[in-house]
This record gives structure tokens, C-alpha cells and sequence, in this order.
């Protein structure tokens, strides 16, 4: 028997009021860590997705659209780069990487990445790590293709398979109404030769062929239209049926060889991600009006900008459900001293100090808390899953979100601290408990 | 010669919020391990004397000594830490703590005792034992009324106290009951050590003490 003894009877006593209020804990602990934990991870999961590019060309309409669509694959690229004005802003500054890249094609509803062997070779999904193959190789020549690590757990493709890709990607929401209406391209088979390591980011998601595959796609696309025409139908109006039409890379135009965006790094000395070549290759990018070029880390500062008052709005209302808990502990535990006083009066007379019952009601008081706090870690984490997957599933995005263990003792601290001020009223009424009043009839 | 288990001198109590109510004793002793039975009707001032000897009340003048030690000049901490190991209380409603299992009710008032820690659980149990309690982890409000009546005496004489003051112990039983509760009580006092201080206004329970003082008589003021 010990003090501990007291406030667990204490609290089973006045069960559901317990419960309740641990419960409004646990939600405002869980509340205020899923906040914390989705703010940090999903910033680094931004950053891990840009890699180490320095730049990011496309026609879009505005730089953050690019950055989300040709990094984080949220909607397809709608406006093409020509294959001239690929060569054209290749000689505009001396680069570490200038890599093409084509997307709007899909497998299964998962972006395929059309691009050269420099993806791989040169190209980090995330800054301090390269690729790595799980299974298998890059891809060298075109028909081939490489899985990224979710994408092979998606779809279950592993080395060998044959796979035929939709030419246009499923249409989200209005941005894709001119897109071509998705079609698969049963004549073209693309062999799984690589199966990637997971990076964390959302190039996990995509499957990787080299860019001439991608065009062949289109050109056999094109020049059915031109069949479809040269018989008497509107090439525009082409129904894919077929021509008995053969594509292959000596069949490519120069209209076939369109890109929707590029991964550029300046040069660098060794070591070293920053170069003074930055600033005024950008500028000299952006006086060009036909192309959007775009800084990766500025345009997620930007977003995050963004996100970010939202985000002190959400982890202001958190600590508005922290500070309800505090009255909820509060009421719960001053509600009750009425009917404690004679179970306090009994214990001053059996030699309980004022102060003891004082610490005794400030300790149930805490011990709701970290009651509260610890259910509401648990909270965090399911809490935590089920935001990613939301996240993976809505957006695409990657969010590899943990708990930083400062963090959330912090949180946890700070809970117990609330449960222990919330505790200070009902811990001083018991303080000035009368005995003589609350043990009576006395005969 | 030891120190008498209780010695009042000259005390005097007035209710602040009631001017009307004066309590005033001039002397009472009771030597270690007697028992003495304090008659007196309804509003006579029993319970305070009771709640004055056990320091729940200041008194505006005299003294109070139990085992020797004067609990008024104690303050604070000091005079709950003396109560809980000099003196025991039973009260007529036994303000058991509800909850609480019987075995917690004893072991809660040795937990304020100078008893090892170690020693608590045989302690209580050997106490329950004693006074034929099986069910030692009930829950009180599931005992009946002489079973929760057990409970209290062991409560009462858990820390091996000096004093065991019980308040009207047997007004809410029946006279057959009520005697068998009396011996009780007075057995497990005399077993422990342990003088015993009880008020009653049942006649019936004179005979079985040796010493009965009115209280009519012991106090000067009285209700005014």
C-alpha cells in the first residue's frame, strides 16, 4: 500500500470521468505530435525529392506546378519542351547534368518516367544518396524498364516481365481535360531489367524507360493518326485501331522528340552542392519566356511558406484541445473533492499530512496526464500512418514520417505539466479539507 | 512510573462560529492500557472532546498529553505524524474508505505509521486474522456491518497506538450486536496495548467498563 495505491483507487472509483479525461489528453497529445511529426517529415520528404538538381525546366504555367508535377508526379505535365529548345538551353551555361525527362504515360496508374541513362548515373533522388538497384540493371536501350521500389511492391512485376504501358496518364480533375484519352500500347512490350532500392521519395512510385521508348510511343501514335488520315478518317479523331504500322527509332521526327521537362545542375567544384553559377543562370533561364524554370529548395521554402500558417493555425487549435484537457482535468478532479473530503479526512486522521493529501491530488492529477500523454503517443503513431497513406494515396507524396524523440518528450512533459497546474485548485481544496466537518455524525 | 496514555488539564474549546458553546475540562487521565467509558446524551460535546484529544481541534487554552507528549504543541506534519502513531480512532459510521479493499483500509493507516514498510502486510493481515475477518480482499461497501465494524478496530489499533479513542462505536447497531461490537473493541485494545477512550449514551454499555465518567460532570461549561 503506497500513495500510488490511493490514486489508482482513486481513479477507477470514477472510471468513466477518468477515462474521458485521459481521453481528451490523449487526443490533444496525439493531436499536437502528428502535427509535429507530418511538419518535419513532410519537408524533408520535399527536399528528398528534388535531390540534388539545381534547376528544374518546363513549360509549365508557374514554377511550384512544375516542381509538383515533374518531381512529385501529382498531375501529368501538359505542355511539351521541343527537342530544338532541349539543344537550345543546353549551351546556356556550363552543366554538371542537363537531363531530359517525359512523363505522362502510366502503368497501372503509376507515372513512367522517360529519360536518359544520367537519371541514374548522375541524377540523386536525394542529395547524400545515389540510386541503388535492388534487383537486376539500369535500363541501357529502349523497351527496358526500371521499377522503383514501391512501384515494383504495387504492381508484383519482378525481373523479366513483360509489361505494356497506357500512353497518357488517368485523368485528375480538370487541369487534364485536352489530355489524349489513355490507351495501352499492346505492340510495344518493355522488359523489367532493374528493380530499385526505396529512396523515400516519390520516384519510388515511378517505373523508369529511356526516353527513346517514350517517343517511339508517340511517333507510332502519330503516324497511325497519319495512316488512320491518308484512308479518309480525321487524324484527330483517331480510334488507335490498326494499321499494320511498324515503329522504331529510325521512324522518330523531330515533332516526336518532345520532352515535358529537364533536371539541370550547374558545374561545382568537388564537395560542394553551392556554385556562384546559380543566380545568373537562372536569370538568364527565366528571361525566357517560353520555358518556367524553377528552384526546387525555393519553390518547397515557398510552399512550406504556405503550408506553413495553416500549419501554426492547426497546431494553435492543438494547443487549444492541450488546454481544454487541462480544464478537463481540472473539472474532473474538483467535481470529485466533493465527494472525496470525507476519504480525505479519514486519511488526515490517520496521520496524513495536509501537505501529503496536496501532493496526493497534484500526483492523480499527473498521473492523468501521463496516462493521456502515453495513449496518445500510440494515437500519433496510427494517427501518423493513416496521414502518409493519405498523403502517398492523394498526392504521391512519400512521407516517411517518424518521431524525433526531443520532440516528443517535449510534448509529453508539457501534457504533464498542464495535468499538474489543471491539478493545483482541486490539490488546494483538498489542502484546506476541514476534518472535524467531514467526518461527521459523530455521535 | 510510565506516562499516562491520556492527560488533560484545564482545557478549554470555544466554537468560533458559535459563541453560545464552551467546553471546559479541567482534568482526565487515563493510565496505559485502562478503558473508559464517557457517558453523555446528544450535543453534549463527546465528538469534540474526542476530535480536541486527537488534535483535529486547537483548544483556546490547557493541554492535552498523550503517552507524555502534549499533541498541541505539535504543529502541522508533526501532530498528523503523532496522531497516525499514537492514537487510534473508530468512529460510529466507521469511515472506512470506500474502495478500498478491507486489507488496504488497515494498511493505509500503517502507512503513516513508524512500522518497516516490510512489516505492513503481515501486520494487517495477522490483524484481520485476529478479529475472524475472511474476507480480507473485499471490497468494504461488499462487507456486511459487523464485518466493516472488524475492519475498523483493526484499523484503529494497526499502528499499535497509545490511545484509541471510538467515537459512539455502537449507536447504529442493535443492543445484541452492539455488545458483542463493545467486547470487541475492548478486547483488541487490551490485546494491543492500548487505552481506550470510548463515548456512548446507551446505558447498556456501563457495566462492561470498570470506569465510567459523565461527561455532564467532567466539563465545567457545557452548552450554554
Amino acid at each position: 500500500m503506497n500513495d500510488f495505491t490511493i490514486i489508482r483507487r482513486s481513479l477507477t472509483a470514477r472510471s468513466l470521468s477518468t477515462v474521458f479525461t485521459t481521453l481528451s489528453v490523449a487526443v490533444a497529445v496525439g493531436l499536437m505530435l502528428v502535427l509535429l511529426m507530418m511538419r518535419d517529415s513532410g519537408r524533408k520528404a520535399f527536399e528528398r525529392g528534388s535531390g540534388n538538381m539545381h534547376l528544374l525546366i518546363s513549360a509549365e504555367s508557374d514554377p511550384l506546378t512544375s516542381i509538383l508535377n515533374s518531381v512529385f508526379y501529382a498531375n501529368p505535365p501538359r505542355r511539351p519542351i521541343e527537342w530544338l529548345k532541349f539543344q537550345q538551353l543546353q549551351r546556356v551555361a556550363p552543366w554538371e547534368f542537363f537531363i531530359p525527362v517525359q512523363m505522362g504515360d502510366s502503368y497501372r496508374g503509376l507515372p513512367v518516367i522517360a529519360s536518359t541513362a544520367e537519371i541514374f548515373s548522375k541524377f540523386k533522388p536525394d542529395a547524400e544518396q545515389a540510386w541503388k538497384l535492388r534487383d537486376g540493371r539500369f535500363f541501357e536501350k529502349e523497351f527496358e524498364i526500371v521499377l522503383g521500389a514501391k512501384a515494383a511492391a504495387e504492381t508484383g512485376l519482378k525481373l523479366g516481365d513483360e509489361v505494356a504501358l497506357t500512353h497518357g496518364a488517368p485523368k485528375r480533375g480538370e487541369a487534364d481535360k485536352d489530355a489524349p484519352a489513355p490507351h495501352v500500347h499492346d505492340e510495344f512490350k518493355f522488359k523489367v531489367v532493374g528493380v530499385l532500392e526505396p529512396t523515400g521519395s516519390a520516384h519510388d512510385r515511378a517505373l523508369f524507360i529511356d526516353v527513346v521508348g517514350g517517343w517511339i510511343i508517340h511517333a507510332h501514335d502519330r503516324r497511325e493518326a497519319e495512316a488512320h488520315a491518308a484512308h479518309g478518317g480525321d487524324a484527330d479523331d483517331h480510334d488507335h485501331h490498326d494499321h499494320g504500322i511498324t515503329t522504331t527509332a529510325d521512324n522518330l521526327t523531330d515533332e516526336d522528340r518532345k520532352i515535358t521537362a529537364v533536371y539541370a545542375r550547374v558545374a561545382t567544384r568537388p564537395g560542394s552542392d553551392a556554385s556562384a553559377m546559380i543566380p545568373p543562370t537562372f536569370a538568364r533561364l527565366r528571361a525566357d519566356p517560353t520555358i518556367q524554370v524553377a528552384q526546387p529548395t525555393q519553390e518547397i521554402n515557398k510552399l512550406f511558406q504556405i503550408v506553413g500558417s495553416v500549419d501554426q493555425i492547426l497546431l494553435a487549435m492543438a494547443g487549444v484541445v492541450m488546454a481544454s484537457s487541462g480544464v478537463s482535468i481540472l473539472l474532473a478532479l474538483y467535481n470529485s473533492m466533493e465527494q472525496r473530503r470525507r476519504q480525505i479526512a479519514v486519511l488526515r486522521v490517520l496521520g496524513a499530512s495536509r501537505g501529503r493529501i496536496f501532493r496526493l491530488v497534484l500526483a492523480e492529477s499527473m498521473v492523468l496526464g501521463l496516462i493521456g500523454s502515453a495513449i496518445g503517443v500510440a494515437v500519433a503513431f496510427v494517427g501518423v500512418r493513416l496521414v502518409t497513406a493519405a498523403m502517398k494515396e492523394r498526392l504521391g507524396l512519400v512521407i516517411d514520417a517518424g518521431i524525433d524523440p526531443r520532440l516528443g518528450a517535449i510534448v509529453v512533459a508539457g501534457a504533464i505539466v498542464l495535468a499538474a497546474v489543471a491539478g493545483l485548485l482541486p490539490a488546494i481544496v483538498a489542502y484546506r479539507t476541514s476534518v472535524a466537518k467531514n467526518l461527521r455524525p459523530l455521535g | 512510573m510510565p506516562e499516562p496514555a491520556l492527560s488533560i488539564r484545564d482545557l478549554v474549546f470555544k466554537y468560533r462560529a458559535a459563541e453560545l458553546f464552551e467546553l471546559r475540562l479541567a482534568s482526565l487521565d487515563l493510565a496505559r492500557g485502562e478503558q473508559v467509558l464517557l457517558a453523555g446524551g446528544s450535543g453534549t460535546g463527546k465528538s469534540t472532546l474526542l476530535q480536541l484529544i486527537a488534535g483535529l481541534m486547537d483548544p483556546v487554552g490547557g493541554s492535552v498529553q498523550i503517552a507524555g507528549r502534549d499533541i498541541h504543541a505539535l504543529h502541522g506534519a508533526s501532530r498528523d505524524r503523532f496522531r497516525g502513531t499514537h492514537v487510534g480512532m473508530i468512529f460510529q459510521t466507521f469511515n472506512l474508505l470506500q474502495g478500498f479493499t478491507a486489507l488496504e483500509n488497515v494498511l493505509a493507516a500503517l502507512m503513516f505509521s513508524d512500522l518497516a514498510s516490510s512489516q505492513h502486510r503481515e501486520r494487517a493481515e495477522s490483524l484481520l486474522r485476529s478479529l475472524d475477518m475472511q474476507r480480507m480482499h473485499a471490497r468494504v461497501e461488499e462487507l456486511s456491518v459487523g464485518q466493516q465494524q472488524r475492519v475498523a478496530v483493526a484499523r484503529a489499533v494497526a499502528c499499535k497506538p497509545s490511545l484509541v479513542l471510538a467515537d459512539e462505536p455502537t449507536a447504529s447497531l442493535d443492543p445484541e450486536n452492539a455488545g458483542a461490537a463493545m467486547d470487541l473493541i475492548q478486547s483488541t485494545c487490551r490485546a494491543n496495548g492500548a487505552a481506550l477512550l470510548c463515548t456512548s449514551h446507551d446505558p447498556a454499555m456501563r457495566p462492561k467498563f470498570s470506569r465510567v465518567e459523565a461527561l455532564s460532570e467532567l466539563i465545567a461549561g457545557g452548552a450554554r
